[in-house]
């Protein structure tokens, strides 16, 4: 686990966002990370694409039901063939919410035991929410890289989520 | 005409390319069932596509889609101020609610305040529209099981309060009379004086309701100890709303973050611990009386001022670039609106969180193995609104 | 999904009345137009309206169209309240050849005439009008109309086919 968490990178976005903690992941620890939310307690609220400059970002959001606590895992994929493992086998009703992602972005979702279409009538090139390549914004403005604070830094919430006090803060150039 | 609709889908006995793709995984002897997604116990255009041993249901797969309107897209090419009237067709038996969410996620991102009297005439007409959305529910409902009548008495109480509801939005029914920092007109003595004998005339409606439907033996025969789900089947599913609160998780968004002037009013969230369509039903029964309860604590307390913030920005404004998430207490469960910006007139991304998707994805596995008649009761328990799965 | 032939309803296939003399016809047209049977074809916020028409306040059935049948082979008109998508085309289609003739369609409310607030360009998911599909007989605009406005629509329809109004005409009306 401790591996893990050595690879989650931390953000404190600002109160505005009505986000608490984001974290950010590469697509292959998904899994993982929502297995450790689904233990904790923690519920899919929803599962959103953005397509950025730098790619195709995913923002999972969870929340709970005993505190007012909001957290989104980033995961950033690239722009040709993106893929990201399912998450249906722990939370079954991602199933529909990467379906509607995929619809939206072409995302793949591998391992889905389900890829048809959920809500479009036949798969739309180029996805209908994705956008052109002038016209996509840039992961550095809208999460500016002085929220990335890398490590739990004391903040008792990251500090259960993240579990190990001792992450160290990586290096810029690791920033997303 | 500048498509081609698909084939007939009734060209051939193998049915079009769900149905064929359902049939891959059959049973021998079962029977594919199409119910849909022209149906009158459907609430909407969904289509499920069943497979049956006599009567009982042994696998089921909604198929989505009928009636997905491209609400996300028009969100990326909408003025900000346009899309209020998006948020009235979503879910149009709760429209006041996305109204605030989409009010509250600009808000909080752009620093919008809203002043007091604004929030309480919000707070008042919310759940004067949670009260309607209920009464259809309820109406639509007992229709679906086969009592024909309760329904012409629900939508009596649903004239009454959109009699009222007029005056402040305009609308009978896709309202979209929010705006950023207020709202868009100001209620009268009179909307007062007629909220407050709406509330004193429902407490008896609701008794009379009680005594016509919630006692009957063959209501309580359909509905109880059928579609059960549990605390852990409603996260893994993401279930917000009556049909989580019927499984005794007291998780109401307007208690856990309270959005507007919600923490000044004293009310308890009604919770049912069997986790049966009996229970989401006493659930929704009794939130209508917490909602009477809030409207008239919010009269009572009903400041003055202004309707609308005189600095709110008004038409193409922009806002500043960043991300906001506002979640509000619909009829359904939990809304949510996920906005971000890149400061230009149009917004960057807008997701709409809908709870009747979350509660739909656990039917399949709820409708496994009860009868056909079971499926339906649960597919009314669960209080869908069809374009708010599809957007 | 989509395949490559079009849907038209097959309205050339329609048998000549039996008793094809003035009188006769006129009386049943007078029959059918006080006596419609309309099919429940409600699609999305219209159809609320739809509802609260058939309710006490409204009470449709004082007009004559009071029986509202699930099944098109029961049915003699198609109330189209909604927005009608691509998906769902092929089932309105399907729906609208399995009436019986004389059969009639009334486009109730704006996505049903024209798209209404669905219609912009870059849409993809749309039929812009249920006109495109098949033929309508009374479009009754209005993003929801009022029930009163749908109860006009059927008086147009039943004037239609009777060839005569046999209901007051509001006096707000008259004056504009």
């Amino acid at each position: 686990m401790s591996v893990l968490t050595s690879r989650l990178r931390l953000a404190l976005p600002p109160n505005t966002s009505g986000q608490d903690i984001a974290l950010a992941a590469s697509s292959q620890d998904v899994p993982s990370v929502a297995g450790r939310l689904l233990r904790k307690g923690w519920f899919l609220e929803d599962i959103c694409g953005l397509d950025m400059a730098e790619g195709l970002a995913l923002l999972y959001h969870f929340a709970r039901w005993d505190r007012p606590t909001r957290v989104v895992l980033r995961v950033l994929l690239p722009h040709g063939g993106p893929e990201c493992p399912t998450i249906e086998h722990i939370y079954p009703g991602a199933s529909w919410l990467e379906r509607e992602t995929s619809d939206f972005f072409g995302i793949a979702f591998t391992g889905a035991s389900n890829t048809t279409p959920l809500l479009l009538a036949e798969k739309l090139d180029p996805p209908p929410l994705s956008r052109k390549p002038g016209h996509r914004m840039s992961t550095h403005r809208l999460w500016p890289l002085a929220q990335w604070v890398g490590g739990a830094n004391g903040n008792p919430l990251a500090e259960d989520l993240v579990g190990d006090p001792g992450v160290e803060a990586p290096a810029p150039k690791d920033r997303p | 005409m500048n498509f081609i609709p698909a084939a007939n889908p009734c060209s051939g006995l193998e049915g079009d390319f769900y149905a064929q793709r359902f049939a891959l995984e059959a049973h021998e002897d079962s029977l594919i069932l199409n119910m849909g997604p022209q149906h009158p116990s459907t609430h909407g255009v969904l289509r499920v596509i069943l497979e049956m041993d006599g009567e009982y249901i042994l696998r089921c797969e909604p198929v989505l889609g009928y009636i997905h309107r491209m609400h996300e897209a028009m969100g990326q090419n909408r003025a900000y101020v346009q899309y209020f009237a998006n948020m009235g067709r979503v879910d149009y038996l709760h429209a006041l609610a996305w109204n605030w969410a989409w009010a509250g996620a600009v808000e909080r991102l752009a620093g919008i305040e809203v002043p007091a009297r604004a929030q309480f005439i919000r707070v008042i007409c919310t759940e004067l529209n949670r009260i309607n959305s209920h009464l259809l529910w309820w109406g639509a409902y007992l229709l679906d099981l086969g009592a024909v009548t309760p329904i012409m008495y629900a939508f009596e109480d649903r004239e009454r309060i959109m009699d009222i509801l007029q005056e402040p939005t305009g609308s009978r029914l896709t309202y979209s009379s929010f705006r950023f920092g207020g709202v868009v007109a100001d209620i009268s003595s009179d909307f007062v004086r007629r909220a407050r004998a709406l509330i004193a005339r429902m407490p008896e409606r609701l008794a009379m309701y009680h005594e016509l439907v919630t006692g009957n033996a063959i209501l309580r025969g359909r509905l109880e100890d059928v579609g059960v789900v549990d605390q852990a089947m409603a996260r893994r599913y993401g279930a917000t709303g009556p049909v989580l609160r019927g499984s005794g998780v007291a998780y109401d968004v307007r208690r856990a973050e309270p959005y507007g002037v919600y923490d000044q009013f004293d009310f308890a969230i009604p919770v049912q611990d069997a986790g049966d369509s009996m229970a989401r039903y006493q659930v929704r029964m009794d939130e209508i009386e917490t909602s009477l309860a809030i409207i008239g604590q919010a009269l009572d307390g009903l400041p003055e001022g202004h309707f609308m913030n005189p600095d709110a920005p008004r038409g193409k404004w922009t806002p500043p670039v960043g991300e906001s998430y506002f979640a509000v207490e619909g009829a359904r469960g939990k809304i949510g609106i996920y906005l971000a910006s890149d400061g230009s007139d149009t917004p960057y991304r807008v997701k709409l969180r809908s709870p009747s998707l979350s509660n739909l994805s656990l039917f399949p596995e709820l409708a496994k193995g009860t009868l056909l008649s079971d499926a339906v009761a649960i597919l009314g328990s669960l209080d869908l609104v069809i374009p708010e799965i599809d957007r | 999904m989509a395949q490559a032939h079009p849907v038209v309803p097959f309205a050339h296939e329609t048998l000549p009345p039996r008793l094809d003399f003035e009188l006769p016809a006129r009386v049943f047209d007078l029959c059918r137009a006080m006596s419609l049977w309309p099919m429940t074809f409600g699609l999305a916020c219209c159809a609320i309206e739809m509802m609260a028409v058939t309710m006490p306040r409204f009470d449709l059935a004082r007009f004559g169209a009071e029986v509202f049948r699930p099944s098109p082979r029961q049915s003699d008109l198609m109330i189209v309240a909604g927005t009608v998508t691509k998906k769902i085309a092929p089932a309105l289609i399907t729906l609208y050849e399995q009436m019986p003739a004389p059969k009639f369609v009334l486009a109730m409310g704006n996505c049903a005439i024209s798209g209404g607030p669905f219609k912009h360009p870059g849409q993809y998911a749309v039929v812009e009008g249920v006109d495109r599909l098949v033929p309508v007989d009374v479009y009754v605009p209005g993003c929801p109309p009022r029930p009163e406005a749908l109860m006009e629509g059927i008086f147009r329809l039943q004037k239609k086919i009777a060839g005569k109004r046999f209901w007051p005409v509001p006096a707000l009306v008259e004056g504009t």
